[in-house]
C-alpha cells in the first residue's frame, strides 16, 4: 500500500515550516471543522439541512446514512502521531473520547442547523455546559447568569464555582439593567437562557450581545427551549450556543445528550475541557441523535401546531386562569417574541383555577400526556413546577419567578391537536365538577 | 504538541491577527499596594485578549533584603525585572523554536546585572541609576543545529516585548492623586 | 491444522477486517442502512444483472453482514457465509433453495422442535417427502436414501438428548447418492466440530445461542461453498424467506464471537464437573453428557468433538413431576427456554421446545417424558453446583416421604 493513510479531516493540514522562519510565516488559518466530508449547505433549507448536513455517506461501500463507528479507539499511524504533534489532534480519529467519525457526523449536522463553525457533543446538557463555561473562565473568574436558569445550571455555579474560587452573580433576565450593574472587574462571561422555563420568558438576546460587547464579555445562551427552526443565537451575535440535546434536538426521549455549537476558535477551547471531563457521547447515541435530528424541522412544525392549538384552546376555558405561550398575544414578551422566534415550540405554560390541588386533580384526569419531566418529545408530558423542578423553593419563591398556584408545565408532544384538545377538555371539565360537588 | 506548544493554534492565532489586528492587541495591568518598609503586593488586573476579558487572580511580594533595609520577604524590584526579561526572551524562543520544527529538552537563561546604587542614593557621581548592562547566557539542548539556535537566539530578542521595552526608549507616563492625612 | 493458519480466537478476532478502510475505526462500522447509493445508472444495473459486485440493499447484502459471514465461514472453514434473522431462517433458507416438489428430504429422528414442524409438517405440505430416520445407526441411511434424496439434515449433539451422528460415515452415503449433508452445528459451535471437515456441505446455526452468547439477539448464520451460499442468498434468502439480520444484530454477533472460544471453553469445564456431579447423585436417574464415559457414543464424541460441549440433559428420579419439581426449586438456574447464554437456563423439553412433537413422536424419536434440559452457562460452577444440589437434595427428601 503506497497512499499514506489519513482518518480525519483531509482538509485539516500542518503548518508548512521555512527553516530559520519567524512564526508569522506559519501558514495554517483556523477553518470550520473538524468535518468528515464537505457538505456545503449554506443556501440550503432547514429542512434539507436537517437531513443531510453532515451525514457521512461510506465512499467505500455506498451506504446511506452514517454508520455506528462503534469503537473505543483508531489504528494509530505516522500520520496521526504527526498531528498530535503540531497540535491538531483533534483533526484526527484517535479514540472515541477524543472523536469518532459517528460523533462527527452528528456535529457538522449540529453546526450547520445552528450557522456554527464548528460543534461538539457531549454525553448530556450539563457535560456540554460545564465543558463550555469552564472553557471560558479563568482563576478568580465572575460570571452573571439568569437568576431562573436551570437548576442543574444553577447548581454549577451556586455549589462549584465558590469551591473553585469562582463567583456567580444572578440577576432577573429581563432587568438589562441590573445585568450590567452586576458585572464586575473580574467578570468574563454572561450566561442566560434564550427563553426562560418555565414561565417561558422570550429574553432580549441582541441587548444581551450589546451589552457583553461593551463589557469585553463572551455571552453563553442555553437555546434547549428554541432549537434552530426556532431561533440562532450565533446569528444574533452570541459566542456561544449549548442545547441539552436530549429535548427538541433528539426529540425521542430515548436518550441523553448535549451539545455546544460557536466559532471554531472557542469549540476548540472547550474540546480540551471535554477531554479532561470525559463527558464524551456514545457512537450509538450519535447514531440515534443525528437520526433524530433528521425530522427536527418537521417535528418543530407539528409541535407548533398542536401548541398553538391547545394554548388557544386553553386561553377560552373557564377553568384556565391564564396561559403562556410566547406566539400568543396574550403573552407578555409576544412582541419580542415575534422578533426574535421564527417559529412556536411545544411548550405551554398555564394556570389553572383552583391552585396546586386543582392542577394535581387535573393531571390525575388526563389520558395523552405524561407525567415526566424533560420536553421536546414527540410525546407529550406535563409537570407541575411546585413539585417537580421547583419543588425545593417556598411559594414565595415560586412567585418571585412567576409560578403561582395552578401552575402547570406542559411539553406538548405531536399528538394530533384535536386529541389533546379532546383530552383536555375533559380533564377541565370533571376538575371543575368535582369543585362544583365540593 | 511540540515543546507542549500547539503549533496548530500558535499558527492560526497568528493568521487571525493577521486578518484582525484588534484580536492581537492585549491589555494588561497590574497594582501596586505599599505593606510595609520595603514590602508591596503586587495584584493582576483583568487582562484584555483582543477584546476579550481574562480574569488575572495573581498576587506576590516583592521586597528588599535586610541590608538594603528590608525583611526579605520576596525576590526585589531588579530581579522581578530580570525575571520579566528573561520569561518573556523564553516564551519568544520556545514559540520560535516550536514553529521551526526545533525539538528542545531544556532551556535555560543565566542573568546577571550589577547596579551602582550610588545612582539611587544621589551620590552625585557620574554612575548611572539603572542597569548599564544586563548580561546572560542562553543554555539550550536540543535538536537544531548552533547556527539555528544562534539565529532562534537573535530572532527571540528581536520578537520579545520585554527585550524591546528595555532595549528601547519607552514613555513613562504618570501622575499622582493625593490625599492628606485627616487629623 | 497448518501452521500458518491463525488460531481460533485470532480468527474471530480479527479475520476479514482491515481497520484501514474504515477510517482506521478498531471495530468495523455498523452500516444501519436499507439501501445503497450507484456511482452511476448504469452501475445500478450492472448489479442487479450480477455482472458487477456490490451492495444495493440490505436484503440482499450489507457491509456489516458482509464482515460477519465472512467470519464465519472462516470459523467453519466454509467458502463463505450467510447472515439470516433467525436460526429457523437459516434453515428454512436453505430448505426453500435446494428442494423442490417431488425431493426427497432425510432427517434424524431427534431434532429441535420448530425444525421437526418446519420439515415433518411444512414441507411435506409442497409435496416433498420427508423421512425421519435414526442416523445415529449410518446403516439406517443406507436403506433409505434413493437417488430422489437431496438433503440429509441432522443435528449433533441433537437437541435436546445430546444424540450425536457420525458426520463422516453419513457424508460418505449421502455423497455417493447425490444428497446434500446439511448440518446444524449450534450445539457444538465450530469450537468443538466443525463438519465441514468431516465432509458436510452446509453448515447452520441457531446463532441466538453459543455464537451470539449473551442472550441478547435472534439470528441464524450459515457456511457452505460459495456457490451454495450464493444461491441461498439470491432464493431462499432473498425471495421466499426475506428472513434478513438487521446491521445491529451482526455487530452484537460479530463481538459475541470474539470470545466464542473462551466462552466455550469455560461451558465445557463446568458442564463435565456438573455431568458427574449429577450423575453422582441418588435423585438422578440418567445423565446424557458426551464426555461421561456412560454415554453411549462416548467414543464418537471424542473422536468428533475436541470437547463435549454445555448442554446437559438429565432425568431425575420421579419422571416429568420430579424434573418439573426439581426445576421449580432452582434459585440461580433460570427457567427459560433457548441456550447458550452466561446464564444457566434449564427447561422442560417435553411440554417446551419440543411440544411440536406427539407424545408418541416423542417416546419414537428418544425423548424422554421427564428429561430436563439443562444449559450450563457462565456462572461460577461452584454456585451452580450448589443450586443444583439443594434442588436435588429436597428432591431426595420428598421421594423418601
Amino acid at each position: 500500500m503506497t497512499k499514506k493513510p489519513l482518518y480525519g479531516d483531509a482538509t485539516s493540514q500542518a503548518a508548512t515550516r521555512n527553516s530559520g522562519g519567524w512564526i508569522n510565516e506559519l501558514d495554517r488559518a483556523r477553518k470550520s471543522g473538524p468535518f468528515l466530508d464537505a457538505h456545503p449547505m449554506d443556501r440550503m433549507g432547514m429542512s434539507t439541512k436537517a437531513v443531510h448536513a453532515g451525514t457521512h455517506d461510506d465512499p467505500r461501500t455506498g451506504a446511506v446514512g452514517t454508520p455506528i463507528y462503534q469503537t473505543s479507539t483508531f489504528i494509530l499511524h505516522e500520520e496521526t502521531y504527526g498531528s498530535i504533534e503540531e497540535g491538531f489532534g483533534r483533526d484526527r480519529f484517535i479514540y472515541t473520547r477524543y472523536g469518532n467519525p459517528s460523533q462527527w457526523a452528528v456535529q457538522e449536522k449540529l453546526a450547520t442547523l445552528e450557522g456554527a463553525e464548528s460543534a461538539i457533543v457531549f454525553s448530556s446538557g450539563m457535560a456540554a455546559i460545564t465543558a463550555a463555561v469552564m472553557a471560558l473562565v479563568d482563576k478568580g473568574a465572575h460570571v452573571v447568569a439568569a437568576s431562573d436558569i436551570y437548576g442543574g445550571t444553577y447548581n454549577l455555579f451556586n455549589q462549584e464555582f465558590p469551591s473553585l474560587g469562582m463567583s456567580a452573580t444572578l440577576v432577573d433576565s429581563y432587568d438589562l439593567e441590573a445585568i450590567e450593574a452586576a458585572i464586575q472587574p473580574n467578570t468574563q462571561i454572561l450566561y442566560f437562557e434564550v427563553i426562560t422555563n418555565p414561565v417561558l420568558k422570550v429574553v432580549d438576546i441582541p441587548a444581551l450581545v450589546d451589552i457583553a460587547k461593551r463589557h469585553n464579555l463572551r455571552l453563553i445562551v442555553d437555546s434547549t427551549f428554541a432549537p434552530p427552526p426556532v431561533m440562532k443565537p450565533l446569528e444574533l451575535g452570541v459566542d456561544l450556543v449549548v442545547h441539552s440535546a436530549s429535548k427538541y434536538l433528539n426529540g425521542h426521549s430515548d436518550l441523553i445528550a448535549g451539545v455546544v455549537c460557536g466559532p471554531r476558535k472557542l469549540v476548540d477551547m472547550i474540546w480540551p475541557r471535554l477531554l479532561n471531563y470525559g463527558g464524551s457521547l456514545d457512537p450509538h447515541a450519535c447514531f440515534l441523535l443525528e437520526r433524530g435530528l433528521k425530522t427536527l424541522d418537521i417535528r418543530m412544525k407539528a409541535h407548533e401546531a398542536s401548541a398553538t392549538a391547545l394554548a388557544e384552546f386553553l386561553e377560552t376555558h373557564p377553568s384556565v386562569e391564564k396561559v403562556l405561550y410566547p406566539m400568543l398575544p396574550s403573552h407578555p414578551d409576544h412582541a419580542r417574541a415575534k422578533e426574535l422566534m421564527k417559529m412556536g415550540t411545544g411548550n405551554v405554560t398555564f394556570f389553572v383555577k383552583g391552585g396546586d390541588q386543582a392542577a394535581l386533580d387535573l393531571m390525575d384526569h388526563l389520558r395523552l400526556p405524561k407525567q415526566a419531566t424533560s420536553l421536546g418529545g414527540i410525546e407529550s408530558l406535563i409537570s407541575l413546577p411546585f413539585n417537580s423542578s421547583q419543588a425545593t423553593m417556598t411559594a414565595r419563591q415560586r412567585a418571585d419567578i412567576g409560578i403561582y398556584p395552578g401552575c402547570v408545565r406542559l411539553s406538548v408532544g405531536i399528538e394530533d391537536a384535536n386529541d389533546l384538545i379532546a383530552d383536555f377538555d375533559q380533564a377541565l371539565n370533571a376538575i371543575s365538577t368535582m369543585k362544583g360537588a365540593a | 504538541m511540540r515543546n507542549s506548544i500547539p503549533t496548530a493554534a500558535l499558527s492560526e492565532f497568528v493568521n487571525e491577527v493577521s486578518g484582525d489586528p484588534e484580536e492581537g492587541l492585549m491589555s494588561y495591568g497590574i497594582e501596586i499596594d505599599w505593606e510595609s518598609g520595603t514590602r508591596a503586593r503586587s495584584s493582576t488586573k483583568p487582562m484584555l485578549v483582543g477584546p476579550h476579558k481574562v480574569s488575572r487572580s495573581f498576587t506576590w511580594k516583592a521586597d528588599e533584603p535586610r541590608q538594603l533595609m528590608g525583611n526579605n520577604h520576596g525576590p526585589n524590584p531588579q530581579e522581578l525585572l530580570l525575571s520579566g526579561l528573561g520569561s518573556c526572551m523564553m516564551v519568544a524562543f520556545v514559540a520560535g523554536a516550536t514553529a521551526e520544527g526545533i525539538q528542545l529538552e531544556s532551556v535555560k537563561i543565566d542573568f546577571d546585572g550589577t547596579l551602582d546604587l550610588r545612582g539611587f542614593m544621589g551620590l552625585g557621581t557620574n554612575a548611572p541609576v539603572g542597569f548599564p548592562e544586563i548580561r546572560y547566557t542562553i543554555h539550550v539542548t536540543g535538536d537544531g543545529t548552533p547556527e539555528q539556535f544562534e539565529e532562534l537566539h537573535n530572532k527571540a530578542v528581536k520578537h520579545s516585548p520585554n527585550a524591546q521595552t528595555i532595549i528601547n526608549p519607552v514613555a513613562l507616563s504618570g501622575e499622582i492623586v493625593t490625599t492628606q492625612i485627616e487629623d | 491444522m497448518k501452521k500458518d493458519i491463525a488460531g481460533f480466537s485470532t480468527r474471530a478476532i480479527h479475520h476479514g477486517y482491515d481497520a484501514s478502510e474504515h477510517q482506521g475505526s478498531l471495530n468495523p462500522p455498523v452500516y444501519l442502512t436499507s439501501t445503497f447509493t450507484f456511482d452511476t445508472a448504469e452501475a445500478g444495473g450492472a448489479m442487479f444483472a450480477g455482472e458487477q459486485e456490490g451492495h444495493f440493499y440490505s436484503r440482499i447484502s450489507n457491509p456489516t453482514l458482509d464482515q460477519l459471514e465472512e467470519r464465519i465461514a472462516n470459523l467453519e472453514g466454509g467458502e463463505a457465509g450467510l447472515a439470516t434473522a433467525s436460526g429457523m431462517g437459516a434453515i428454512t433458507s436453505v430448505f426453500w433453495t435446494f428442494v423442490e416438489a417431488g425431493d426427497e428430504v432425510i432427517i434424524d429422528k431427534t431434532l429441535y422442535g420448530c425444525t421437526f414442524a418446519f420439515l415433518s409438517h411444512g414441507l411435506t405440505k409442497f409435496d416433498v417427502k420427508v423421512t425421519p430416520v435414526d442416523l445415529t445407526d449410518p446403516a439406517n441411511l443406507t436403506s433409505t436414501i434413493t437417488d430422489r434424496t437431496k438433503i440429509v439434515y441432522f443435528e449433533t449433539p441433537a437437541n435436546p438428548n445430546n444424540r450425536l451422528v457420525d458426520i463422516e460415515a453419513v457424508s460418505r452415503i449421502a455423497h455417493a447418492n447425490g444428497a446434500k449433508v446439511v448440518v446444524d452445528n449450534t450445539y457444538a459451535t465450530p469450537v468443538l466440530t466443525r463438519p465441514m471437515e468431516h465432509g458436510a456441505d452446509i453448515v447452520l446455526h441457531s446463532a441466538t445461542k453459543y455464537l451470539g452468547g449473551h442472550g441478547d439477539l435472534v439470528a441464524g448464520l450459515i457456511a457452505g461453498s460459495t456457490e451454495d451460499m450464493k444461491q441461498v442468498r439470491l432464493v431462499g434468502l432473498k425471495d421466499m424467506t426475506g428472513s434478513v439480520m438487521s446491521p445491529f444484530t451482526a455487530m452484537l454477533l460479530l463481538r459475541g464471537l470474539k470470545t466464542l472460544e473462551l466462552r466455550v471453553e469455560r461451558h465445557c469445564r463446568s458442564a463435565m464437573q456438573i455431568a458427574k456431579m449429577l450423575e453422582d447423585h441418588p435423585a438422578v436417574a440418567m445423565v446424557h453428557y458426551p464426555g461421561l464415559d456412560s454415554f453411549p457414543q462416548a467414543d464418537l464424541a471424542r473422536r468428533q468433538m475436541s470437547d463435549f460441549g454445555g448442554m446437559i440433559p438429565f432425568e431425575v428420579v420421579g419422571g416429568k413431576e420430579g424434573g418439573i419439581a426439581m426445576m421449580n426449586r432452582l434459585k440461580l438456574i433460570q427457567r427459560a427456554v433457548s441456550l447458550g447464554d452466561a446464564e444457566s437456563l434449564i427447561q422442560h423439553p417435553a411440554s417446551m421446545t419440543h411440544s411440536t412433537y406427539t407424545p408418541e413422536e416423542r417416546a419414537e424419536h428418544g425423548i424422554a417424558e421427564g428429561l430436563v434440559r439443562l444449559s450450563v452457562g457462565l456462572e461460577t460452577v461452584d454456585d451452580l453446583i450448589d443450586d443444583l444440589m439443594a434442588a436435588l437434595s429436597q428432591h431426595n427428601a420428598i421421594a423418601a416421604e
